[in-house]
């Protein structure tokens, strides 16, 4: 066990308040969900205030708040820079969220567009990924729930990990899309005003020359710009972030839940302002060697350097703001991948004649089904957290080709579509097991670009944009 | 196996995987070590790279918890001892063998030409769309 900061007593009723202060404004948003549209897009009208801070609040995660860290006390400098580069994802979305909106003005889900843009072949294909990457993300979010309490409280890794996972699937259950957009918009304040005041408290306390002088004695490698792994690691990064956002749903979701010519403007906004957060977050591990904190875990660094810091003041402080980033990412999750299991398997194989109310009580089973698949795949707690998501990179990476082109080049066949994230997804998963997780996403990628490239070559009909909105009014 | 290893070399531009066991080498500079010892009577880690050109001694202070992780290692052998006033018991060994920064480098450059790439390809296609539009 690491030092204890916060008593099993003070833990508890901070999760007490927390959690009726959620679950208490989900249900008073959901009251004016009338319709499947209203739940699952919030009425198709969010604007550009609360676009924003939705999007920025789903990507400040476990990852921003936890895992930067991580990968900065692995990979030093490079790993600082390479996390934040994941804003690229968003920053790349924000044309695609336009071109989104105007192709499927009445689109539900990203599995919409893959079947009508590729076919079933490519849609199942997708949908696996889909499902692997949203199962892997919440799992190291319930995960990332367990290790925060067990480290700063005395409570235990199995109690943080199902307190998060009921507190999120209620208010989301109760909510739906809108109660996910509102309470991000209050975490995302929370989360930024915490990370500053850490950052600023370690630089304050600690300072940048004692930091530097620490790192070059102990951990030398962690300031080498030629440090082989961490080169590895970078664009590595790049690719699994661009990956995560242009498939998941979650992002497909807000594209078309924003406002007209929204969708844009608070992706770019959101990427920029999300730059620098796990530039900061990540800085604090650099401080580990000044504190004499070796952490049990590598994933643990953050809140452990944090703490260290503020005292046991401070862990409540860390224990606050973490959670509210693991809630905004989870409510996010559990929200989008209902929406794509709803509309993409029930729907459209089980019961395609489901009437509104059926679709929404659909909806909902789905939100606890997934609680309690999340909650069982924790408890085994397979990996680290870095580890684990990377391990997703290898599925979400090999989509970027085929959505990119998807969107916007009318020549590449489905089929080819199919096989580019088939083959991808294989090699990536190859990697990963061969070499290590910072090479997963990138290898995934580049096989499918390749196989894509071929596939352009082909000289099969082309596709009419006309079918995209055409298919989905008959469905 | 063999066949699997022909296949991530063709695919990861010439990556060879490390076959040295994973306790004891590592080719990314951290390593995690289980304490296996059943005392907390002790007040230091000694972390000793016993390298005779990078020789040195880094000393932490002793926390009781599962393990510890290191990160941020040069190449090397290194020993691990955990310290109290009367006796120094050694932990374990182990090997720091970095990537090779050419190895490194293929990999990092494959992966800023297909940035640039995407980059290109995303807002060329961007741009004729709307031009059609």
């Amino acid at each position: 066990m690491t030092d204890i900061q916060i008593s099993a007593f003070s833990a508890t009723w901070i999760l007490v308040l927390f959690g009726v202060a959620w679950v208490s404004w989900g249900w008073y948003l959901g009251r004016k969900n009338k319709s499947v549209d209203d739940y699952a897009l919030a009425g198709r009208n969010v604007g550009f205030a609360l676009a924003t801070a939705t999007a920025m609040a789903t990507w400040i995660t476990s990852n921003t708040t936890l895992v930067a860290p991580q990968l900065t006390y692995q990979f030093g400098v490079w790993g600082m820079l390479g996390y934040s580069m994941a804003a690229l994802g968003l920053i790349l979305f924000a044309p695609l969220a336009k071109r989104i909106k105007r192709l499927m003005p009445q689109g539900f889900t990203s599995g919409d567009f893959i079947y009508a843009r590729y076919g079933k072949s490519a849609w199942i294909i997708f949908l696996i990924i889909s499902f692997c990457y949203a199962v892997g993300w919440m799992v190291s979010l319930g995960m990332a729930g367990g290790l925060l309490l067990s480290s700063l409280s005395e409570l235990s890794y199995l109690t943080g990990m199902t307190v998060i996972l009921v507190i999120c699937v209620g208010y989301t259950l109760l909510g739906g899309l809108r109660a996910v957009i509102a309470t991000d918009f209050v975490q995302t304040l929370l989360i930024i005003t915490g990370v500053v005041i850490i950052a600023v408290v370690c630089i304050k306390d600690i300072g940048f020359s004692t930091i530097h002088q620490n790192v070059s004695i102990k951990q030398p490698e962690l300031l080498n710009l030629l440090f082989p792994a961490a080169i590895m690691f970078f664009f590595n990064n790049v690719f699994f972030g661009i990956g995560e956002i242009f498939h998941s749903n979650v992002w497909w979701s807000r594209a078309f839940a924003f406002g007209d010519g929204i969708g844009k403007k608070a992706y770019l906004t959101a990427g920029i302002l999300w730059l620098p957060i796990p530039i900061v977050t990540g800085f604090i591990a650099l401080a580990a060697s000044s504190l004499g904190v070796i952490p049990p875990s590598a994933d643990l660094i953050g809140p452990l350097v944090a703490a260290k810091i503020l005292g046991s003041v401070g862990a409540v402080f860390v224990f606050i703001v973490v959670f509210s980033a693991l809630a905004s990412s989870m409510d996010s999750l559990l929200a989008a991948t209902s929406d794509l299991l709803t509309q993409d398997v029930y729907h459209r194989l089980i019961n395609s004649t489901a009437s509104p109310s059926e679709l929404l009580t659909a909806n909902k089973s789905v939100v606890i089904l997934l609680g309690v698949l999340t909650w069982i795949l924790s408890t085994l707690k397979l990996a680290t957290l870095g580890a684990l998501l990377n391990f997703t990179g290898a599925f979400v990476a090999s989509t970027i080709w085929p959505i990119v082109y998807g969107l916007y080049d009318r020549r590449l066949p489905g089929k080819w579509a199919a096989l580019a994230m088939a083959l991808g997804t294989t090699t990536g998963l190859c990697a990963y097991f061969i070499i290590g997780f910072y090479v997963a996403a990138i290898s995934a990628c580049f096989v499918s670009w390749i196989i894509c490239l071929v596939g352009l070559r082909q000289n099969e009909p082309l596709f009419d944009w006309q079918s995209l909105e055409e298919n989905h009014r008959v469905r | 196996m063999l066949n699997l290893r022909k296949a991530t070399l063709i695919t990861t531009f010439l990556f060879v995987p490390n076959l040295v066991e994973a306790m004891t080498a590592v080719n990314e500079g951290y390593i995690a070590i289980q304490n296996n010892t059943s005392t907390a009577n002790y007040h230091s880690i000694y972390l000793i790279n016993t390298n005779e050109e990078h020789a040195s001694t880094i000393q932490f202070p002793f926390q009781n918890q599962s393990s510890w992780v290191f990160s941020g290692l040069p190449s090397g052998h290194y020993r691990v001892e955990l310290v109290n006033d009367a006796k120094r018991n050694e932990l374990m060994e182990f090997q720091v063998e970095h990537y090779s920064f050419t190895k490194a480098s293929a990999l990092f450059l494959l992966g800023l030409g297909m940035f640039g790439s995407l980059i290109w390809r995303l807002f060329s296609l961007d741009h004729k769309s709307r031009s059609d539009t």
